[in-house]
């Protein structure tokens, strides 16, 4: 059982800090371009003869970081908002309006607005990304509660003079735990989606920092050409990664809510 | 003392659901209250235990701040009052610090602090639900329809373990049950829920065992 949580999680690990050991800059090699999968370079080399491996590497660094900062910021606000939004009808009144408001605008029509307010970079992308992100969630988030209100052991509860936070932490968190992971997991390729689409367009990060979604963006107009490997293995590498987050996030789940009731019978 | 004094309940839709009630329980005293199905035998319950506000009229026991209603109800379905994703021992802690000896008197083994609702019958979850209540040292309890779904002995069972506490605490005990025979066994006094139920007009109206239709 642990395992199944501690080998994704390990694997998961290594990918990420692999670029710490990579301390030389990727150098130019302007002989060697556009050269297709080979041993000495096994992800190709792009227009400027750099190895596409290292580049991969060092951008998942930065996406994930920014992936994970994102949706966790995300997935805080929508938990928040929600909690609020069930603490007082008037409340509630105000979230549904943000929330209508929020999902009537295009994503990247917000995003942009307000990653250029605040002068872009990693900064303003994670900003303006948490701001965008999260109305989906909060609006299952609100669902599920309105209905946990209902039941009655949140009513006995109350009766048993428990106040609003002891419920919300005890009650609704251990209901709400499967919505947030997959809240967090469907937020997070979102995000790094999104960032490499504003940085397309200009108003994100800047081209010389090696994120996966510049990489792919850049190698856009290369595909044409038939140079497949520069969009192909960070691509993979991406979906990879994000497997391997939801294979350690599912075991995690099943840890917690692992059968202690029968343990007697195997620990003697 | 319990003292109820008339109590009206309203619905949202304006639907006057029972009118003036007056009761007094005492310390130690059962009480039966009989009634057909739809009349708000349960709505009257979850007024006097403080889940529902009242229209009009007054109840002397209120609950303080962060503690818990010293008039406590029991519902009818246990299987939907305690929380599936919660271990038993964090339902009954909820309520306060778990007493052994309460637990050896309603037959509650130790290994089942370690289960989920799920892994219970119903009758055991009762039992939960009871200890649960028992365990905030009510003053009064209400006990709405608590033995419907088990069968004979269970519920035998069950009422034996209540009674013995109740007599030995002086707990106040109001039994709603449509179970005229249960009633007459426990309760010093029964009373017709449908004397306090006004009557339907226009479309709907009751009939004579006070059913709405």
């Amino acid at each position: 059982m642990k395992k199944n949580m501690l080998i994704p999680l390990f694997l998961f690990l290594v990918f990420y800090l692999l670029s710490f050991v990579i301390n030389d800059t990727i150098r130019l090699d302007l002989i060697g371009k556009n050269q297709a999968p080979s041993l000495s370079h096994l992800f190709g080399t792009d227009w400027l003869g750099r190895d596409m491996l290292l580049r991969t590497l060092k951008g998942i660094q930065l996406s994930i970081t920014l992936g994970i900062v994102t949706a966790l910021l995300s997935t805080c606000l929508g938990l928040l908002l929600s909690l609020l939004a069930t603490f007082n009808p008037l409340f509630d009144k105000l979230v549904a309006w943000l929330i209508d408001l929020f999902l009537s605008l295009p994503h990247l029509v917000t995003l942009i607005l307000i990653s250029f307010v605040l002068g872009g970079g990693f900064k303003g992308v994670v900003i303006g990304l948490m701001l965008t992100h999260w109305p989906a969630i909060t609006r299952v988030l609100r669902a599920e509660l309105l209905q946990l209100q209902t039941m009655p052991y949140v009513q006995i509860s109350k009766q048993l003079g428990k106040g609003f936070w002891w419920r919300a932490r005890h009650h609704f968190l251990p209901h709400l735990f499967p919505q947030l992971m997959v809240g967090f997991t469907l937020i997070f390729p979102h995000a790094i989606l999104h960032e490499a689409s504003i940085t397309f367009l200009g108003f994100g990060l800047s081209a010389e920092q090696p994120a996966i979604g510049i990489i792919l963006s850049e190698s856009m107009q290369y595909l044409s050409s038939g140079m497949w490997w520069l969009a192909f293995f960070p691509g993979l590498t991406l979906l990879m990664m994000i497997i391997l987050f939801q294979c350690f996030a599912k075991a995690f789940k099943h840890y917690l809510e692992r059968d202690r009731s029968y343990g007697h019978y195997f620990n003697g | 003392m319990l003292e109820v004094a008339n109590l009206s309940y309203t619905l949202p839709n304006q639907t006057t659901l029972f009118d003036d009630i007056s009761l007094t329980l005492d310390e130690g005293e059962i009480i039966g209250l009989s009634g057909a199905s739809g009349l708000g035998k349960t709505t009257f319950a979850k007024v006097i235990t403080g889940y529902l506000p009242a229209q009009s009229g007054e109840i002397n026991c209120k609950s303080l701040k962060n503690k818990p209603h010293p008039v406590q109800l029991i519902w009818q379905h246990p299987e939907q009052s305690v929380n599936p994703k919660w271990r038993l021992q964090k339902v009954l802690e909820e309520a306060g610090d778990i007493n052994k000896h309460l637990l050896n008197q309603l037959n509650i083994p130790f290994e089942w602090l370690q289960r989920y609702p799920h892994q219970l019958s119903g009758g055991q979850l009762q039992r939960i639900c009871i200890a649960r209540c028992l365990l905030t040292n009510p003053s009064y309890i209400i006990a709405d329809e608590i033995t419907t779904m088990l069968d004979p002995i269970a519920q035998a069972e069950i009422w034996q373990l209540i009674m013995e506490y109740v007599q030995k605490n002086k707990i106040g005990l109001l039994i709603i049950s449509h179970d005229h025979p249960l009633l007459e066994n426990l309760c010093e006094k029964i009373l017709d829920f449908t004397q306090f139920v006004k009557p339907f007009e226009g479309l709907s109206r009751n009939n004579d065992e006070g059913v709405r239709t």
